[in-house]
C-alpha cells in the first residue's frame, strides 16, 4: 500500500467546505489535459498512488496513462466506484430496476473477457443479489483494464447504505471475487468507520482495509472523534485517513502534527498547485 | 424497552435513505416496505430480514404500525397520510408535503387533533449554518430585518423528462418551485412566517413541457419587511442542490450558503465582531450516529423519531409545512400557474 495517495476531488468539483471553490476547480479543471498535467507534477514530486473515482473522465485519464506506460511505471492506482453521482441520478430517476437493465445493456457491450456477472441477465440478479456488485464492479472497473491497481475502494454511498440496512453478508464473497478477478484487496470508503469495523468482524473480516475521515478537528468523524481513534489506535482497522486538511480548514502542518501519532497504513489528500503539493507531500512523507 | 414499529413506503433515492437511517436507531424496529417495484422489494428480501408489500392496503391490513415513512411522489401523500391518521399512525413524509394547500390545511387539522407525530422532510431546517442563522435571527444580532432573498439552484432537470414522473404536474404537482425549492419556501417561513402578500411572481420552462423549471417571487410583509425567491433547477454549474441566503437589517448584513457564513455587523454583538466576520461549515459540524449521504438526513430522521418516542415537539410539523404549501400555492397563483 501507497503511504501516500494523491486524491482526485479537487479535479471533479468536489469540495465539501465551499461551493465557490468547488466552482472554480471545475471551471479549472476543464479538460482531460489540465487534470494530466496536475497528475505529472504530482507523480514527479513522488506521489506514486492515485485515487481515481470512476468518473466519466476516468476512461480518458486511463488511456492516458495507458499510452505512456513507461512514464507511469511506477503508479499504482486506487480505483473508487461506482460513482456516485452516475447512479444517484439514474435511480432517481428511472428507479432501480430500470438502472439494472442500463446496467446489463452497457454490460452485454462489453468483452467476453469482461463482464461475465452482466451477462448473467435480471433473473440471474434477483435470485443472488451478490451477482447484482460483482456486475457492477464488472461495469465500473472496465475504464481501468490493463493498470496496475492497489486496491478497490467501493464509495461510501453505496457502503453506508448497506451498513444502515444491516447488509453485511456479500462482503467475503466480494471481496474474494475482487482479489481474484483483480488481483487487488477490496477497501471500503464509509463515513461510519467504527461502526463498519464492527459489522465486518460479524462476518469474519478483521482489520479491514477503510478510507475514512481522520483530522484533528473531528470533521467528519462519525459517531465521535474519540472512538474513531480509539479504533486507529487498538489496530482494529488499517485506516487510509482521509479529509486529514478537512477541505482546507486545517494547515498542513498542523495536520501532520495529528496524523503521526497514530499507526495509518496510509494518508491520502489532494492539491491542484505545484506548490501546494510540495508542501503537503514533504510534510507528510516525513513521518 | 418497547421497540416502536414502522414500514418505509416508497423505495426510491429517498426512500432508502431514510430507511437505512431509521433502521439503525435503536428505539425502532421497520417491520415492513412497501413499493409498486416488485424487483426492488425482491432484492432487499433477499438481504434483510423484513416484510414486503406490493401494495400499500395489503400492508395496513397485515402490520400493527406506531409510524410510517412516505417517500412517494406527492401524489399520494393525501391519501396515504388520512389513511395512516385514521389506524393512528404517526407519520414523517418526504416534501413536498402536499399537491395544495388545502390537502395540507386538512391534514394538518386532522393530526392537530390526534396526538399523533407529523413530520415533513423540509431537511434545510437541520443544516448547521442554516440553523444558525436562525439563532442569530431570534437573538436580533442583525437589528430588525429590512430585506431576504433566498436563491436555489441545481441542475437537476438537464433536458426533457419525457414520461419520468418529475415531468408531470399531475404526479409532482409542480416543477422547480415544488419539488425544487420548496425548501427555500419553507426556510422563509422559518425564518420570518407566512407573508402578507405576493406581489410578483414569473415561472418559465426551459426544458420541461408540464412543469415550471425557473421561479422568482416578490414577498411583502405588513411590517414593512420585503424579499424575493429565486430558483432555477436546469442549472448545469451547480453538481449538487446550492442555497444562498441573503439578509439585510439595521444592524448589518448576512450571507449564507451550506458551507458558508458570512457577517457584516455595524456593531458588535455577543461574540460576534463589528465589521465583516467568516464561518466555515468546519466550524459547526458535529458527528451523527450515523452518517448516510448527509448528516442532515440523520439529523433530521432523529428528531422525528425522538418526537415519537418521547412525546416532544419537532422542527417540521405538519402546520408549518401547511404554511409553506399557502406560500407555495400563491407563488403560482401569482405567476398565474393555477
Amino acid at each position: 500500500m501507497e503511504k501516500l495517495i494523491f486524491g482526485d476531488n479537487q479535479f471533479f468539483g468536489v469540495n465539501h467546505y465551499s461551493e465557490e471553490k468547488s466552482e472554480q476547480q471545475l471551471k479549472r479543471f476543464d479538460s482531460v489535459e489540465k487534470i494530466v498535467d496536475v497528475l505529472r507534477i504530482a507523480y514527479e514530486t513522488g506521489l506514486k498512488g492515485f485515487m481515481l473515482h470512476s468518473h466519466p473522465l476516468a476512461l480518458q485519464i486511463c488511456d492516458v496513462i495507458r499510452s505512456d506506460q513507461q512514464y507511469w511505471k511506477d503508479l499504482v492506482i486506487y480505483p473508487a466506484i461506482p460513482h456516485p453521482v452516475k447512479y444517484m441520478n439514474k435511480v432517481g430517476e428511472m428507479g432501480i430496476y430500470r438502472t439494472v437493465l442500463d446496467l446489463l445493456r452497457e454490460g452485454k457491450s462489453m468483452s467476453s473477457t469482461l463482464g461475465s456477472f452482466l451477462k448473467g441477465g435480471l433473473g440471474l440478479m434477483t435470485k443472488n443479489p451478490i451477482t447484482l456488485g460483482k456486475a457492477a464492479i464488472e461495469l465500473e472497473m472496465q475504464p481501468y483494464h490493463g493498470l496496475r491497481v492497489g486496491a478497490i475502494f467501493l464509495h461510501n454511498i453505496a457502503i453506508d447504505l448497506l451498513l444502515g440496512f444491516g447488509i453485511n453478508s456479500p462482503y467475503p464473497e466480494i471481496e474474494e471475487f475482487v482479489n481474484i478477478k483483480y488481483n487487488a484487496e477490496l477497501g471500503y470508503i464509509t463515513l461510519n468507520m467504527p461502526m463498519l469495523v464492527d459489522s465486518l468482524l460479524h462476518v469474519g473480516i478483521t482489520k479491514p482495509l477503510i478510507m475514512s475521515s481522520f483530522n484533528r478537528i473531528g470533521y467528519y468523524m462519525n459517531p465521535d472523534q474519540e472512538t474513531c481513534e480509539k479504533y486507529v489506535l487498538e489496530e482494529k482497522v488499517r485506516l487510509v485517513a482521509m479529509s486529514v486538511l478537512a477541505s482546507g480548514a486545517i494547515a498542513p502542518q498542523v495536520a501532520a502534527d495529528y496524523l503521526k501519532k497514530f499507526p495509518l497504513a496510509s494518508v491520502i489528500f489532494g492539491a491542484s498547485s505545484q506548490q501546494n503539493i510540495r508542501n503537503t507531500y514533504d510534510l507528510f512523507s516525513s513521518f | 424497552m418497547k421497540k416502536y414499529k414502522g414500514a418505509v413506503i416508497g423505495l426510491g433515492k429517498m426512500g432508502m435513505l431514510h430507511y437505512a437511517i431509521a433502521r439503525s436507531h435503536p428505539a425502532v424496529e421497520i417491520v415492513a416496505l412497501c413499493d409498486t417495484a416488485k424487483f426492488t422489494l425482491d432484492l432487499f428480501k433477499k438481504m434483510i430480514d423484513v416484510r414486503v408489500y406490493t401494495d400499500f392496503q395489503t400492508m395496513l391490513r397485515h402490520e400493527t404500525l406506531d409510524f410510517a415513512i412516505i417517500a412517494t411522489p406527492v401524489k399520494f401523500h393525501h391519501i396515504m397520510i388520512k389513511q395512516l391518521l385514521s389506524q393512528n399512525i404517526s407519520i414523517f413524509t418526504e416534501k413536498p408535503f402536499t399537491r395544495n394547500y388545502a390537502e395540507a390545511v386538512e391534514l394538518a387539522k386532522l393530526i392537530g387533533e390526534s396526538g399523533l407525530t407529523g413530520q415533513v422532510g423540509f431537511v434545510n431546517r437541520y443544516q448547521r449554518i442554516f440553523d444558525k442563522v436562525k439563532s442569530l435571527l431570534i437573538k436580533g444580532m442583525l437589528g430588525r430585518i429590512t430585506g431576504f432573498s433566498f436563491e436555489m439552484y441545481g441542475g437537476v432537470v438537464l433536458r426533457d423528462l419525457g414520461d419520468n414522473w418529475r415531468a408531470s404536474k399531475e404526479v409532482a404537482g409542480g416543477g422547480c418551485l415544488m419539488e425544487f425549492a420548496s425548501h427555500s419556501a419553507d426556510m422563509i417561513i422559518n425564518y420570518f412566517g407566512k407573508p402578507d402578500a405576493v406581489t410578483e411572481a414569473k415561472a418559465e420552462q426551459i426544458f420541461s413541457r408540464e412543469v415550471e423549471d425557473k421561479v422568482f417571487a416578490a414577498l411583502e410583509y405588513d411590517n414593512g419587511l420585503k424579499g424575493i425567491l429565486k430558483t432555477n433547477w436546469s442549472d448545469p454549474a451547480y453538481r449538487l442542490p446550492s442555497n444562498l441566503i441573503r439578509l439585510e437589517g439595521t444592524n448589518g448584513t448576512l450571507k449564507a450558503t451550506e458551507h458558508q457564513l458570512v457577517l457584516d455587523l455595524k456593531s458588535e454583538q455577543d461574540i460576534y465582531p463589528a465589521g465583516i466576520s467568516r464561518y466555515y461549515i468546519t466550524d459547526f459540524y458535529e458527528p451523527v450516529r450515523i452518517y448516510v449521504g448527509m448528516d442532515i438526513f440523520t439529523l433530521q430522521m432523529d428528531d422525528f423519531l425522538n418526537a415519537l418516542v418521547h412525546k416532544t415537539l419537532n422542527r417540521n410539523t405538519f402546520q408549518s409545512a401547511s404554511e409553506t404549501s399557502w406560500l407555495i400555492e400563491e407563488i403560482y397563483r401569482k405567476a398565474g400557474r393555477l
